[in-house]
């Protein structure tokens, strides 16, 4: 397999596990916007604007161990502008995330089996474009994810909850 | 992640608007029950919790999708595919004329590959005839729809073809019309041409009736005044196929609108319906026949080839409401009256059947041909016969 593709199946696994694990259904039709990955749904919101809401996500995958500034706190992940353009601003009827996957360097290293578990590796983080600005820049737009900001089954939950009300986290 | 290809977000072919899906949404009962911010407005059903579609607004970023997944909630609703849920939202708002061709051989949802190709070219004309019955009414239109209405008439679309004898589906679009204050009553080109398709059907189907009763091809001249022409009869009797041997019938539904009848209207053109339409269509066409009459006048040309035969005679004749120059062939004997009648200017009579074309009249089958003597020349004239 291509290591990019590769890459790519590991994060689409990665969050389809954790939003099973949330009880969030994914999306089976086929997504037709190309800043789009996947998209989960829920249902049962009832007494809330939206009953059944969605949330969308743009997945990057990368094993590149220099992104991460620990100092701020943030993995620098370069978007390219259509990326950047269709994943800001708030004019969506669905909110949309961007998730960022880093996997080790080694491939062995992606996933280790244990006697009771399975470990994936490593973190992945979620960013809302929501509130960036518009570019100039041509070709790319290098944004800031916080590493505070892991994308877990309970904060795609939130999401959902927020999405209930047509609203990002 | 994924590949870009561009133009994702190119709305020229998106399958259906905002307006066309929330006017299906009104018309099965479902309720908008708030909105997102202003990107989207939400729609539920009572008593039905599950039940939600989310109707984006056109310009959010993400329509495209957004629409896509208001169908398949809908189609969700409805347990059916998306594409059918899209096919009735569309058909709310376009005219829609299914014409079903009933035979033995296209029982199993197939037909002959001509009459096939004939349905579906002679489903576009009949749409034109009523289109330009609109503009004039004609027996015959020899020249091509105004331009609004053939610009209208490539907008029409052709429907998935159902099974169950043979259906053609013809889509209508009914464009909105822009409210203009003077034009207060306008409605769409589309539902006039629709208007003028129904009652052109209708009259026809009534003037057929009538002819089968009376035998009298002037009530198609009536029909002309709804919509009905040659070139409509002509369309149908395609339907009928190459052979003119099957039946059909055609079944209009009109969207929905406040100034127009939206019951579908049904009309069915049996075996026999065939050959009078195409008896109608000779006659719109001037070329017919006026069976058993008598005809009065004074001879204007005598014929006798030298070498032939062949005894012909013209009568200036009334036929109808029109004098006709009508040739008559006749026998030795009969043809030396003729001479004589129209040495001393006597009118002849004669009874047949009056074979009427566009520039001439010839009498089929001649018979009972006299000279009239002043004595017996008929109390109106002596010029004309019945009416037709």
């Amino acid at each position: 397999m291509d290591p990019q593709k590769q890459k790519e199946q590991f994060n689409y696994a990665y969050v389809c596990a954790l939003a099973a694990h949330a009880g969030l259904n994914r999306v089976d039709s086929p997504v037709d916007d190309d800043s789009i990955d996947v998209a989960f749904k829920s249902r049962g919101y009832h007494g809330r604007p939206i009953r059944s809401p969605q949330i969308e996500f743009q997945l990057k995958c990368s094993a590149q161990q220099n992104l991460v500034d620990e100092v701020g706190g943030v993995i620098k992940y370069k978007l390219s502008r259509k990326n950047y353009d269709d994943l800001r601003g708030d004019d969506f009827a669905a909110p949309r995330y961007l998730a960022v996957l880093l996997v080790p360097a080694e491939l062995e290293a992606w996933i280790a089996h244990n006697d009771e578990h399975i470990a994936l590796f490593n973190s992945c983080y979620w960013l809302s474009l929501k509130e960036a600005e518009p570019t100039d820049n041509e070709e790319s737009v290098t944004v800031h994810v916080p590493l505070a900001q892991r994308l877990t089954s309970a904060k795609l939950l939130e999401m959902m909850d927020r999405a209930s009300h047509g609203e990002w986290l | 992640m994924a590949v870009s290809e561009g133009g994702s977000r190119d709305r020229r072919d998106l399958d259906a608007s905002v307006e066309q899906v929330q006017a299906y949404l009104q018309s099965k009962e479902w309720f908008q029950d708030g909105k997102i911010r202003s990107v989207a407005t939400i729609w539920h059903r009572h008593h039905e919790e599950d039940a939600e579609v989310v109707l984006p607004f056109p310009y959010v970023k993400d329509f495209r999708q957004r629409i896509r997944d208001a169908l398949s909630a809908i189609a969700s609703f409805e347990n059916r595919a998306p594409a059918d849920v899209l096919s009735d939202v569309k058909r709310l708002f376009a005219n829609v004329i299914a014409i079903r061709v009933i035979a033995e051989d296209t029982d199993g949802g197939t037909i002959p590959i001509n009459d096939g190709v004939l349905l579906i070219a002679k489903a576009k004309d009949l749409l034109s005839a009523a289109a330009r019955s609109l503009y004039a009414k004609r027996k015959q239109f020899t020249r091509g729809a105004p331009k609004e209405a053939k610009e209208y008439l490539e907008t029409l679309l052709l429907g998935q073809t159902e099974v169950g004898s043979y259906v053609v589906n013809v889509i209508a679009p009914v464009q909105a019309v822009p409210v203009q204050r003077e034009l207060a009553t306008a409605i769409p080109l589309a539902q006039a041409i629709t208007a003028s398709l129904v009652a052109g059907l209708g009259a026809l189907e009534k003037a057929s009736t009538t002819y089968e009763e009376h035998g009298d091809l002037g009530v198609f001249d009536e029909a002309v005044l709804a919509g009905a022409s040659s070139n409509m009869c002509d369309a149908l009797l395609g339907f009928s196929g190459e052979k003119h041997n099957r039946a059909f019938e055609i079944t209009v539904t009109a969207a929905s609108s406040p100034l127009f009848e939206t019951k579908p209207s049904k009309f069915v053109f049996g075996g026999k319906h065939v050959g009078v339409l195409e008896k109608a269509t000779s006659y719109y066409k001037g070329d017919y026949v006026l069976p058993q009459r008598t005809l009065f006048g004074h001879i204007t040309k005598l014929s006798r080839p030298r070498d032939e035969t062949s005894r012909t005679i013209t009568i200036d004749a009334q036929v109808g409401d029109v004098e006709r120059k009508v040739q008559v062939e006749l026998s030795g004997d009969e043809y030396h009256m003729a001479v004589i009648a129209h040495d001393e200017s006597k009118m002849v009579r004669v009874d047949g059947d009056v074979h009427v074309k566009s520039k001439s009249a010839q009498l089929l089958n001649p018979s009972n041909f006299g000279v009239i003597e002043p004595d017996d020349l008929p109390l109106h004239g002596g010029r004309g016969d019945e009416d037709l």
